[in-house]
């Protein structure tokens, strides 16, 4: 006689209906997941491709600003060599200027004396000292009649000297040293000297 | 139907296979990123301080242009210093000479000295002068037209030393006595 056993046939297909669905969320589980990570995976190398290309793209615009930065160095010494040469010619323009500062234009300055001097004066002697200090020392006489006009006579042609510009430019002090006077027969003679110190 | 377990079994193991590769892969692509990311603030901060370094330098071309010019000016100034300059002692002596006659000066004497040479100071360029003390007699104003000839001339005489000396024996002639200082184009 054959039994028939239903009830665990049907508890085990039951059992068998509902295990099926089980496993096919977990595959659809693992299906998103594994969806997801294809979409991270994507974006990740999207991601790594635009930030190596930016990284490119800067490493060129490194690599040109290198090339500038390079050229003006070159451009900064050889700016420093033409600066050394600039500081040369400076330096030999005002080596010759200054030799040439000291040229005084003599024919002037001697023609101004000569226009100057009163007629009660004349000159015994004109030089140049160079010690103690670099000086044109006028020495002269005056005389006259009069011995007021005497005295008067010689700080005219002082002051006449002070006032001329080609004359006294060149000088920083213009002093009339001691007048002394000497007789000889019934004249009277004043003997002065006139110190122009140079300018240094 | 164990045939059919087995190849979802396998088909299962691909797939959590499939799944960690895809894992890897996000976790390398992420430390990467990281990486390059990192290279990526460095090379900025570089290309910032660069532009900024480089923003410093002055306009080099302008510079030049205007250093040149004026060491061209410069240049000229001297080379026209230096073209006032006598080019040799014979061209001394003729002038010196040429304005006696002229003035009818009767020339005493003509004394040159050694000549100075100065290094200039760019050290490629000498300085020579030639000093010469003369010594003659004539009137004020004889010494005036012979002065202003010599002034007159173009060229650089540096009078360094003058002495003028009255005549006891003549009122109107004069003892002169004229230091002068020449300087000199080129070594003779």
């Amino acid at each position: 006689m054959a039994i028939i056993n239903l009830l665990p046939d049907a508890k085990a297909h039951h059992k068998k209906l509902k295990k099926e669905p089980e496993e096919d969320s977990s595959v659809k589980r693992l299906k998103i997941f594994a969806f997801i990570l294809t979409f991270l995976s994507i974006l990740t190398s999207g991601g790594w491709y635009s930030l190596s290309a930016q990284i490119n793209a800067r490493k060129n615009e490194m690599s040109l600003l290198n090339k500038k930065s390079s050229a003006l160095k070159t451009g900064y010494n050889e700016i420093e060599k033409i600066k050394k040469i600039k500081k040369e010619t400076e330096e030999k323009l005002s080596f010759y200027e200054k030799i040439l500062e000291n040229n005084i234009l003599w024919s002037k300055k001697l023609s101004i004396i000569g226009k100057n001097i009163s007629p009660q004066v004349w000159l015994t002697s004109i030089h140049t000292e160079t010690a103690p200090k670099k000086m044109l020392v006028i020495r002269g006489s005056a005389t006259s009649l009069n011995e007021s006009e005497i005295i008067d006579s010689i700080s005219q042609f002082v002051e006449r000297l002070k006032n001329e510009t080609v004359f006294s430019s060149d000088f920083s002090v213009i002093k009339l040293g001691p007048l002394v006077s000497v007789k000889k027969g019934s004249l009277e003679i004043m003997d002065f000297s006139l110190f122009c110190e140079f300018k240094l | 139907m164990a045939k059919i377990e087995e190849h979802k079994k396998t088909k299962n193991i691909k797939f959590i296979a499939g799944i960690i590769l895809l894992l890897a892969i996000n976790a390398f692509a992420l430390s990467r990123i990281t990486a390059l990311y990192s290279d990526d603030i460095k090379i900025k901060s570089e290309i910032i301080k660069k532009t900024k370094e480089l923003s410093n330098f002055p306009d080099f071309p302008s510079l030049k242009k205007t250093a040149n010019s004026e060491i061209s000016k410069q240049d000229s100034q001297i080379a026209a210093i230096k073209n006032n300059f006598f080019s040799n002692v014979e061209e001394i002596f003729f002038s010196l000479s040429r304005f006696a006659e002229t003035n009818k000066i009767g020339l005493k004497a003509i004394t040159p000295s050694e000549k100075n040479e100065i290094k200039i100071p760019d050290n490629t360029d000498v300085y020579v002068e030639l000093p010469i003390t003369i010594k003659f007699e004539c009137s004020y104003y004889q010494l005036l037209s012979f002065l202003n000839n010599l002034e007159s001339l173009g060229k650089t005489i540096l009078i360094n030393k003058v002495k003028i000396q009255s005549n006891s024996n003549n009122v109107w002639e004069h003892d002169i006595e004229l230091a002068l200082k020449i300087p000199l184009s080129v070594k003779n």
